[in-house]
């Protein structure tokens, strides 16, 4: 245990003192400043309701988040490779578990930051409407799960690559399937194959969740299969990684 | 003999007058349009009843039928372009039989708050005056959106205070060095 | 006794023999020089010795414990300089410093990350990020920290790269005092044979992925003379008159001592001019015979 707070320190440190991670979260919050202008300014998207503006809000959050997951976890392994600090960790008393599992904390501090950060947006965007609160809980909550999930494969994946374009490259390929059938129109997302796609895709499933808790006010008690979708895929990325990490080749 | 030939050519030249005065003043067109009954408020999307009624003898054929939009807000009145209040701008009925009646809904997007008027237009090619319903008011309530002013203060304040906020980090760290690096000397 | 040991040892990568049947020894005190060719596969048993890499076959003991299984309590004991080490370019020098220590269960004040800087030749009071810092620099912080836990066996893998002449000197003070001070063995894989004759004392020369001469870096003398040049702690300890059989002084230069070694092993020399009052800290033989050793023993076609 002792192991981990050094090595979980030096991840979060990193995201505030490195140039990559600032640059990162100026991004997240210029295009979040971007698209709240745009909902006061642009004439379809002022006549939104405060509830789906709230929804269409934490969507970006997420997908936002995710992106930068997806970058952070593929460089988790593979970028150390590559920069030629893995093997100075590894001649260290530190197991790679040791490593992954402050990887993965480092990621899920990335997603703390990205939250933080999203949070004065939604006040400004849902504060006057419905269900703010609800939101806010359910992004975090569906949020973190993604973040294991999403993070969990990628650093798996950069175990296994050697170069952190490479791990890169799959992810973000990974990364637009799961988010592509959002683009689907509601009647398709609405037939058979739409339905199991939602069912399969952790992605859909959040951005489901939320738009039933913040839009149509459903409760805790219709989260239940989506969460049980998540746990679910929370656990395989785990599993996944804790698998592959048995093995680090340099 | 003279004073009935005089009264048989005055109801004549009376027909004649009046028939062209039935021509003009009353078309064989008759056309009406409903505004919903709610309230309406801005975002709403609610559809306007248009009936055209076929009331001659004659199949008419090939009738343009447009919405109009006009702003009857006091001192303000104005036409307005429905481009971005409704994508159906204008219908054309291939033929009506005598007596038959078209209905169409003509959806619309509030997309201002204020006092409109809204009118049906049918055009017969045949003839050279249009038909126009009764001009249909309606009022749209404006409706609570977003508050714009907290949205500027979080749009433009925040990315400036993340900003300031990665330089005074930087800043407490080295003087932080420093002061380690003094205190040591 | 022992400190490490490789008995037959064979490793492949996709199907491409890297080492067949390697076996070598390292006793405690040695400062040991692990020399071959680019691709010998030098860094291949360097990794296995630490147990980040898994032998094919062949047994391996470091300070009596198996590396494949004991891996991290080993890693705990010993310490290694790669020959190519990256730094996080965001850290300062005693952020680094402080960071490692702390992954060998040391909470190192400010105090003790200066010392290490300092003993190794960088600028404590330098606060620059380390990515402002030059090749030179960079290797010296990385020695710094192979030291951070008073390591048992230190392994280096060419650790004079990017330095000058003076910071290889400093280099080389350091590992000698270690050596003598507290007993370290090291162990240095180079290429750099001037490293070799002045630190070593034995030597494994890899080639064809076979431990081809493992030995005393220093040759057996029986009827022949050797030349080597003995440093002294003080000039002062040099005696005016010059009488030892079979050790004959050819010139004096400051604490350094040009000898001409009759008959004798130069390790026997060393000790009998120790034992009969002569302060000897450091010493190299002059026209070595070790590069001739190396070429003879790598330029032979694999079979």
């Amino acid at each position: 245990m002792r192991l981990y707070k050094p090595l979980i320190k030096k991840e979060c440190l990193e995201e505030i003192f490195s140039a990559r991670g600032a640059a990162l979260y100026l991004v997240v919050i210029g295009v979040l400043s971007v698209f709240s202008l745009l909902l006061v300014s642009n004439t379809e998207l002022s006549l939104l309701e405060n509830a789906q503006a709230v929804y269409m809000m934490s969507a970006i959050v997420m997908t936002l988040a995710l992106l930068i997951i997806v970058i952070r976890g593929g460089d988790g392994f593979a970028g150390e490779r590559e920069r030629e600090t893995l093997e100075t960790l590894l001649i260290t008393p530190v197991s790679p578990a040791e490593i992954a599992v402050a990887k993965l904390m480092g990621l899920l501090f990335t997603w703390l930051i990205v939250f933080v950060l999203s949070m004065p947006y939604l006040w400004a965007v849902g504060s006057t409407g419905q269900n703010l609160l609800s939101a806010l809980v359910y992004l975090f909550a569906a949020g973190t799960f993604l973040v294991i999930i999403f993070g969990g494969f990628m650093l798996a994946l950069s175990v296994r690559m050697k170069t952190f374009k490479g791990a890169l490259s799959i992810g973000l390929t990974a990364f637009l399937l799961s988010g592509s059938p959002i683009l689907l129109g509601s009647s398709l997302r609405q037939s058979a194959v739409g339905r199991v796609v939602d069912l399969i895709n952790p992605f859909a499933t959040a951005l489901n969740m939320l738009d039933s808790v913040v839009v149509d006010s459903l409760g805790l008690l219709f989260q239940i299969m989506p969460l049980a979708i998540l746990v679910f895929y929370t656990i395989a990325a785990i599993w996944v990684l804790s698998m592959t990490i048995r093995r680090v080749e340099l | 003999m003279k004073r009935s030939y005089v009264l048989y050519l005055t109801l004549l030249i009376l027909l004649i007058i009046a028939g062209n005065s039935y021509a003009d003043g009353t078309p064989f067109i008759q056309v009406s349009l409903q505004a919903p009954k709610s309230a309406l408020k801005m975002g709403d999307r609610p559809v306007f009843k248009g009936v055209v009624k076929n009331l001659g003898r004659h199949s008419l054929k090939g009738l343009v039928v447009y919405l109009s939009l006009v702003s009857l807000k006091p001192g303000h009145e104005h036409p307005v372009d429905l481009e971005d209040w409704s994508a159906q701008k204008a219908v054309r009925i291939d033929q009506l039989a005598p007596g038959e009646t078209h209905r169409q809904g003509w959806p619309m997007r509030l997309i201002q708050a204020g006092r409109f008027g809204v009118a049906l237009t049918v055009v017969d090619p045949l003839e050279n005056r249009p038909v126009v319903s009764d001009l249909v008011p309606f009022d749209i309530h404006p409706k609570p959106t977003i508050a714009s002013s907290r949205i500027l203060l979080v749009a433009v304040g925040e990315p400036l205070l993340l900003l300031i906020s990665f330089g005074l980090f930087h800043w407490i760290r080295t003087r932080s060095a420093r002061l380690r690096e003094a205190v040591q000397i | 006794m022992k400190a490490l040991e490789i008995n037959s040892l064979k490793k492949s990568f996709d199907g491409m023999k890297v080492l067949e049947d390697v076996s070598m020894t390292v006793y405690r005190g040695d400062i040991y020089g692990f020399l071959g060719p680019n691709g010998s596969g030098k860094t291949t048993t360097l990794r296995i010795l630490l147990g980040i890499l898994f032998p094919d076959e062949g047994k391996v003991a470091v300070l009596k414990l198996n590396p494949s299984v004991d891996g991290a309590r080993l890693r705990q004991r010993v310490n290694v300089l790669p020959e190519s080490h990256g730094f996080y370019g965001w850290m300062r020098a005693e952020e680094y410093l402080r960071f490692f220590g702390q992954l060998y269960g040391l909470q190192l004040t400010t105090t003790d990350c200066r010392l290490q800087l300092d003993k190794v030749g960088l600028d404590p009071a330098d606060i620059r990020p380390i990515r402002t810092f030059s090749r030179g620099m960079k290797q010296r912080l990385g020695i710094a920290r192979s030291l951070l836990n008073d390591p048992e066996i230190l392994f280096l893998d060419e650790p004079t790269n990017g330095l000058d002449p003076k910071g290889r000197r400093g280099i080389h003070d350091l590992l000698l005092n270690l050596n003598r001070e507290k007993g370290m063995t090291v162990v240095i894989s180079t290429h750099i044979l001037d490293d070799v004759e002045r630190l070593c004392n034995r030597i494994a020369i890899l080639h064809n992925s076979k431990i081809q001469y493992e030995g005393s870096l220093f040759e057996p003398v029986v009827g022949k003379s050797t030349r080597y040049r003995f440093r002294v702690a003080d000039d002062k300890n040099i005696p005016n008159t010059w009488n030892f059989p079979g050790i004959l002084c050819q010139e004096k230069k400051g604490q350094w001592i040009t000898c001409e070694i009759k008959d004798m092993q130069p390790d026997n020399a060393l000790k009998f001019l120790i034992q009969n009052g002569i302060p000897i800290i450091e010493a190299i033989q002059v026209n070595s015979g070790l590069e001739a050793m190396y070429l003879n023993y790598t330029t032979q076609v694999k079979e």
